[in-house]
């Protein structure tokens, strides 16, 4: 059977819509979806930073208390181990109740970033205009109704297939357009405090956190040294005291005849104040990769905005691929850190 | 008096947390001049002027999210109105099945086949426990 006009027609039709969609870049958005997923990959980590805003403030005064509470074991527990509702509870509530409150509405706000990349991804989905299993069936059943021949069927199936993808990536696109449009200039605004907040904030008070307990160890080496010359003995103290800059202060007076020259309880103490700078050095890197991909996402927002006309282009997809992949290297990075 | 602003607060608690560390500092270098009385005073006042600039850093980030409210309230809309798409094209994908298996039972109905209609028929109902 030959195939009849109206179907040749509709075939030529088709050629010429590939053409035009050739031309328009019609390739797919893969790179957008990486680059939103990875985004919101990150800022799912934002809320341990947050509760470790008021959890940073409790040990600076866990610190302070230490030293007001020296040689007596059972008021030290209860600063260290506070009991619900108990009197140190309530101090760390009362002296940290500011950044307790800040919390919630923190984790708000980037939950606002987390749903709106996750939405921007869903969307950028190329499976989301991909109808061909849904369109399987009605070849076979065209030709099974004796109306089309086998060939006119497919032809027909192909057709219908390639206008509905055509206008649906028209839609998808258009769409994406509009969010870029709508929401670039808030998201600048949304991505731009929240690096201030934990790459400029939160930093300072691991800072405050951190010369806390270099005051603590600091002190109690200083007052240990002078309770043992005080008993007769020498001790000479170096290294991270005072301002942790390596600054020396030499305590050193003339030595008595059984002068005991190895300092066993500072080394042991010397030790634990590396393992907690250790700990604190971890939770500085984790802010700094949280803050850098947060300026990523606006970056690479801003990016999209701009060829916000030509999101199918190659060089588009390009840089959005480069973004989502170092914001996934920083994800990484943050994961070890935190 | 105007209240502060988030960088001013934080300005606040960088120059209180400087303050602290010269006291601590000052401690330090001058350890074996100070009387122990001395020294508790100057701790004293060292964490006190610390746990300010903890404070002020909490000023600074409540002010900062505080004016977050209407860019939050319109990124929700955007979030909105791209779910509304996806939901949309998704929608468009149903149709897509459901119109095939209607040709299919069309089809079916028309060729006066038994087996082929109750296949087509099962293939709807599937298709409708999916949702």
């Amino acid at each position: 059977m030959q195939t009849r006009p109206y179907v040749r027609k509709l075939s030529a039709l088709m050629l010429v819509l590939s053409l035009c969609l050739i031309n328009s870049g019609c390739t797919d958005l893969k790179s957008i979806r990486e680059f939103t997923e990875s985004g919101a990959e990150i800022s799912k980590g934002l809320p341990r930073l947050a509760t470790d805003l008021s959890a940073s403030c409790k040990r600076q005064v866990v610190f302070q208390e230490m030293r007001n509470r020296q040689f007596q074991p059972d008021k030290l527990i209860a600063i260290t181990h506070p009991e619900a509702n108990s009197p140190e509870s309530k101090l760390f509530e009362q002296r940290c109740r500011r950044l307790i409150e800040v919390e919630k509405p923190l984790i708000q706000a980037n939950a606002v970033l987390v749903e709106y990349l996750d939405a921007m991804g869903a969307l950028a989905a190329d499976e989301l205009t991909n109808y061909d299993k849904g369109m399987e069936g009605l070849g076979t059943s065209l030709s099974n109704a004796k109306v089309f021949t086998g060939k006119e069927a497919s032809a027909i199936t192909k057709i219908a297939s390639f206008i509905l993808k055509a206008s649906t990536e028209g839609y998808r696109r258009k769409k994406l357009k509009n969010a870029l449009e709508e929401n670039n200039a808030h998201i600048q605004t949304l991505t731009g405090a929240l690096q201030r907040i934990i790459g400029q904030r939160y930093l300072l008070q691991l800072k405050n956190e951190r010369e806390q307990m270099r005051s603590y160890y600091s002190s109690s080496i200083l007052e240990y040294t002078e309770y043992m010359n005080k008993r007769g003995r020498v001790l000479t103290t170096q290294n991270h005291i005072g301002n942790g800059n390596g600054r020396s202060v030499s305590a050193t007076y003339p030595p008595p005849q059984d002068a005991l020259k190895d300092p066993l309880p500072i080394i042991t103490v010397k030790r634990i104040w590396d393992e907690d700078e250790a700990e604190m050095l971890k939770k500085v890197q984790a802010a700094q990769a949280y803050s850098k991909a947060v300026a990523t996402i606006g970056e690479g927002h801003q990016k999209l905005y701009n060829e916000r006309n030509n999101l199918g282009s190659k060089e588009v997809l390009r840089l959005a691929s480069a973004y989502g992949k170092t914001i996934k290297s920083l994800v990484d990075e943050f994961r070890e850190a935190f | 008096m105007p209240k502060l602003t988030a960088e001013q607060a934080f300005e606040l608690a960088l120059q209180f947390n400087d303050v602290a560390q010269k006291l601590a500092t000052y401690r330090f270098s001058n350890w074996s001049k100070l009387t122990p009385a001395q020294r508790s005073s100057l701790e004293g006042r060292e964490f006190t002027i610390r746990n300010y600039s903890s404070d002020f850093i909490a000023l600074s980030i409540q002010i900062d999210v505080a004016n977050l409210e209407q860019t939050l309230a319109s990124i929700k809309t955007g979030t909105t109105k791209m779910k509304t798409a996806v939901t949309n094209l998704k929608t468009i994908g149903k149709i897509i099945k459901v119109a095939t298996i209607v040709i299919t039972i069309g089809a079916a109905v028309m060729s006066g086949n038994p087996t082929a209609i109750a296949t087509a028929v099962g293939a709807a109902l599937a298709e409708e426990k999916k949702g």
